[in-house]
């Protein structure tokens, strides 16, 4: 299946791709360059925005950074479209998760994560009041970043690279829920999620209700810890999320 | 076959009660009857077959290659094909990476048993063939996967372990094959209909499921990746979080006579 | 009978839409109307361009300045922001071996086939391009549009005959590692000139590599065309571009293998892998005069009959504009109203210097006449000054 792409310029086949040694890198990555300070709640920083892209219904930029990690993200929902064909009672919600610029998960990784974004985003979206429509949501991880000074012996790094996808993962359903909001979909109320020791629930409903469980690695025996954990931090994503929202209405209306 | 809207109504509501009516008349941990057969691909390492009572089907079929465990890190590797479904399908790449993720070394497998040398160890290939499925296949692989690989011989290395000073590749006996001893984990699909838990949902109770839970079983215990999953688009609701801790409890429950009964065949 | 029409007769209201709605049902009246009254739809005046904010290196694993971001292998990178629309442009690499066999069987776009034809093409061939891959978001998932192919060549077409990326800045210097004898590596550059010693192993290296460079451009939130936005931000991530150094294993500098196949023996090379340095960079040496930014211009004729009338005054304007259409020069198209109804376009690519590498005249509709190409000449040049004044910030 090795076919050349004729539709887009993609140079000369015989390059490679740059492979960068990793003997000699170790001293100047223990240094911890622009860390955020430790004593910042919870080592998490978040921003939120919405509604800058113009050719979409809704749109939400969500750049996060904590000790471990440094991510940003563009959602951009366009819909509800009408599709073609038979009859539905009810919307369908698709969601795409692209790379970006740094191409650094698996295609079918990132397939997982968006086949169980819309496991979720089915129970969250209203879909029933969407009839024969479609909700196209996409996700551009722009930026990607372990700011954790990582031992340089190969099996841990295996072991890390697995489960990063899982810190990206609170963030991709923080940024899509806004994204709704802005693009004016009915949702039923606003999904978060959390993270603790690789294990990631999403709630609604004040976390009364779960309507994702994702976990790649460690025991189950602190899962139910954890849950807790991710109930804490959905809790503080949820209030940051409606502030944000609010604010950008009290913009709007005061602008217009 | 697609059920009216009255239909599924009646069936939810029956899966939903207390106790729940499932439609085979199952126990909620009753898992449907199902048929193996081993080593029958005489050019592969192993192989299975396993067919549901339902008629879901698949084969998976095992082959072996000698790699430097230097430069490889993933010694296992599953290949996930559908019949029916491109290669690029979201069920077909979620179902491999998810696979990948449950006999990704160091997790459920234990990568010693496939070392060779201090240079060179096996690695193993696994191909899954879904040959027809109803509801999530994922189960039904993991349990053809468990059965392929307790059938699977290797060669029987006869030069020596220690190579990192003598240059030689690893030398195998003509005749002589080694069983594979490693324990795949089982993963287990659970559907939430309700306040109720049912194993092994059926294509029907799928339809009508408010949500799924993935759960992965090694050693005997519970390890991850777990999930939750959509069953269907339709009917995808939230679920109680003390639900999560019940079809943790099932499968500890179950799981090692399923285990029992596989490795029994 | 002139009772019965009189009874039948309808009254017809004439509807009125708010700006907005007319907008959509009839950008080309919408746009007409604004420009009547000397403004265009997005509230600029004819000649007005659009402001641009840019960051440069952002994304790349050269951000900060004493450490690297080992996973990242973007070489150089810029964000544009120009109205709504969000460029990102990132650069990444890939190494060729150079021997003369492989390059004229891969490189398929022509340069060889020109070298022959004439010799003022033969500069060309001492140049290089960028390969080029846009994406412009607008929802769909599938295969690449037609525009995004487009703009692909075009930047690729651009880059080439803009001279912009000598060969010889894309020369691989590729060092030797060696490992010394407490087991440790060291490697050795050859324009790290310490000792003579280096240059003799460096002589016998007889392979040659060049650095490949491919730019990513995604364009987030389309209101208009995009080409001179796709240009000037791929400029700006060019001159950012920082190219790890490389080297190869001192042991495989110079390998050859013998092998026989079929009772012939012949040598190989052997294939070895050459690496590149982690913290060593080397900032791509791009031709800086050669510089340019791209914008484009559009004209249009006024429609008199939808000019909007001033209720004082509409008499004598509607006289006097009836006779002969004027045509206006407009800069920067943005929004759908003067994309789909501005057909003549004018696209140039200008140094500030004055150099220009490009000029594109599409004369559909409105006649371009020679006064309006010097007059987009003149703003291109004046717009190149701001852009690359924009660099050195």
């Amino acid at each position: 299946m090795n076919v050349q792409d004729r539709r887009r310029l993609l140079g000369p086949a015989a390059a490679k791709p740059m492979a960068f040694s990793n003997a000699i890198i170790d001293e100047q990555q223990k240094k911890p360059v622009n860390m955020p300070s430790k004593d910042s709640e919870n080592g998490d920083e978040l921003s939120l925005h919405t509604g800058f892209i113009e050719n979409c219904n809704g749109s939400a930029l969500v750049e996060a950074r904590n000790l471990r990690h440094q991510t940003s993200l563009i959602t951009a929902v366009y819909g509800p479209r009408s599709i073609r064909g038979s009859f539905t009672s009810q919307g369908t919600i698709s969601i795409q998760l692209k790379n970006g610029l740094l191409e650094k998960y698996n295609t079918n990784e990132l397939k997982e994560v968006s086949g169980f974004l819309m496991g979720i985003f089915n129970s969250v979206v209203n879909l029933s009041r969407y009839p024969k429509s479609g909700i196209d949501i996409f996700v551009y991880l722009t930026y990607d970043k372990n700011l954790q000074s990582e031992a340089p012996a190969g099996e841990s790094q295996s072991k890390k690279t697995f489960s990063e996808i899982s810190y990206l993962i609170p963030h991709c359903i923080t940024s899509i829920t806004l994204a709704l909001a802005d693009a004016g979909i009915e949702i039923v109320d606003m999904a978060g999620a959390g993270e603790a020791n690789g294990t990631v629930v999403s709630f609604i409903k004040n976390g009364e209700e779960i309507v994702g469980v994702w976990k790649d690695e460690g025991n189950n025996e602190d899962l139910l810890e954890s849950v807790d954990d991710c109930k804490e931090q959905y809790r503080r994503y949820r209030d940051l999320m409606i502030s944000c929202l609010l604010e950008q209405k009290s913009l709007d209306t005061s602008s217009s | 076959m697609s059920l009216s809207v009255a239909e599924k109504s009646y069936l939810y509501d029956s899966l939903a009660s207390t106790p729940s009516v499932r439609t085979d008349g199952r126990l909620p941990h009753q898992f449907r009857p199902i048929e193996i057969f081993t080593d029958f691909l005489p050019s592969s390492n192993g192989s299975s077959r396993i067919i549901a009572s339902d008629g879901s089907e698949c084969i998976v079929s095992i082959k072996s290659k000698v790699v430097d465990h230097s430069v490889e890190n993933e010694l296992l590797q599953v290949d996930v094909d559908i019949a029916g479904q491109r290669d690029d399908a979201l069920i077909v790449e979620t179902i491999t990476s998810l696979l990948n993720k449950v006999l990704k070394s160091g997790g459920g497998i234990d990568s010693s048993k496939l070392q060779l040398t201090r240079k060179y160890s096996f690695k193993i290939f696994v191909d899954v063939l879904v040959i027809s499925s109803y509801s999530h296949p994922v189960s039904l692989i993991s349990f053809a996967i468990y059965s392929a690989l307790n059938s699977t011989y290797l060669p029987k290395l006869i030069s020596a372990f220690d190579d990192l000073e003598v240059e030689e590749l690893p030398t195998f006996h003509d005749y002589d094959m080694v069983k594979l001893e490693i324990n795949p984990p089982l993963v287990f699909i659970l559907a939430i209909v309700g306040n109720n838990i049912l194993l092994d949902p059926a294509a029907n109770e799928s339809g009508v499921a408010n949500n799924g839970l993935i759960i992965t079983w090694s050693n005997g215990k519970i390890t991850s990746p777990i999930r939750s999953v959509a069953l269907n688009d339709s009917n995808v609701k939230g679920f109680k979080p003390q639900l999560l801790k019940q079809g943790l409890a099932m499968v500890e429950k179950y799981a090692s006579d399923v285990v029992r009964s596989l490795e029994n065949l | 009978m002139a009772e019965n029409t009189a009874l039948e007769t309808i009254e017809v209201h004439p509807i009125t839409f708010p700006p907005d709605v007319l907008a959509r049902i009839s950008p080309e009246l919408s746009l007409q109307r604004h420009l009547s009254l000397g403004i265009r739809p997005c509230l600029r005046r004819y000649e007005e361009f659009r402001d641009i904010t840019i960051e440069n290196n952002t994304l790349s694993r050269y951000v900060e300045k004493d450490s690297v971001d080992a996973k990242n292998n973007i070489l150089g990178s810029n964000i544009l922001k120009s109205g709504k629309t969000v460029v990102i442009t990132s650069i990444t690499g890939g190494i060729i071996e150079e021997n003369s066999a492989s390059i004229k069987d891969l490189d398929d776009f022509g340069e060889d086939e020109l070298y022959e034809v004439t010799k003022e093409e033969d500069e060309i061939a001492n140049y290089a391009s960028i390969y080029p891959v846009v994406e412009v978001e607008r929802g769909r998932v599938g295969a690449c549009t037609d525009e995004e192919m487009t703009i692909s060549q075009k930047l690729y077409d651009s880059v080439l005959h803009s001279r912009i990326l000598p060969k010889k800045a894309l020369k691989v210097k590729a060092g030797v590692r060696s490992v010394n004898e407490d087991g440790t590596f060291s490697v050795l550059y050859p324009d790290e000139l310490e000792n003579d010693a280096l240059n003799e192993t460096n002589l016998k290296m007889k392979r040659k590599w060049s650095y490949v460079l491919y730019a990513k451009i995604i364009v987030l939130s389309r209101t208009g065309p995009v080409f001179d936005l796709c240009w000037n931000s791929l400029m700006y991530a060019l001159q950012n571009v920082k190219l790890p150094k490389a080297f190869i294993d001192e042991r495989a500098s110079d390998l050859r293998m013998t092998i026989r196949t079929r009772g012939r023996s012949a040598t190989i090379r052997e294939t070895y892998e050459i690496l590149c340095d982690q913290t060593k960079s080397l900032p791509l040496m791009i031709s800086s005069q050669n510089i340019a930014f791209a914008a484009n211009y559009g004209v249009i004729e006024l429609d008199p009959e939808s000019q909007l009338q001033n209720p004082d005054n509409a008499q004598e304007e509607v006289d006097i504009d009836m006779d002969k259409s004027q045509c206006i020069l407009i800069a920067d198209l943005d929004t759908e109203a003067e994309e789909i109804s501005i057909h003549s376009t004018i696209s140039v690519i200008a140094s500030s210097a004055g150099r220009y590498k490009q000029l594109t005249l599409v004369g559909a509709g409105a006649k371009i006449t020679p006064e309006m190409i010097k007059r987009s000449l003149l703003l291109s040049k004046v717009r190149a000054n701001d852009l690359s004044a924009r660099v050195k910030k």
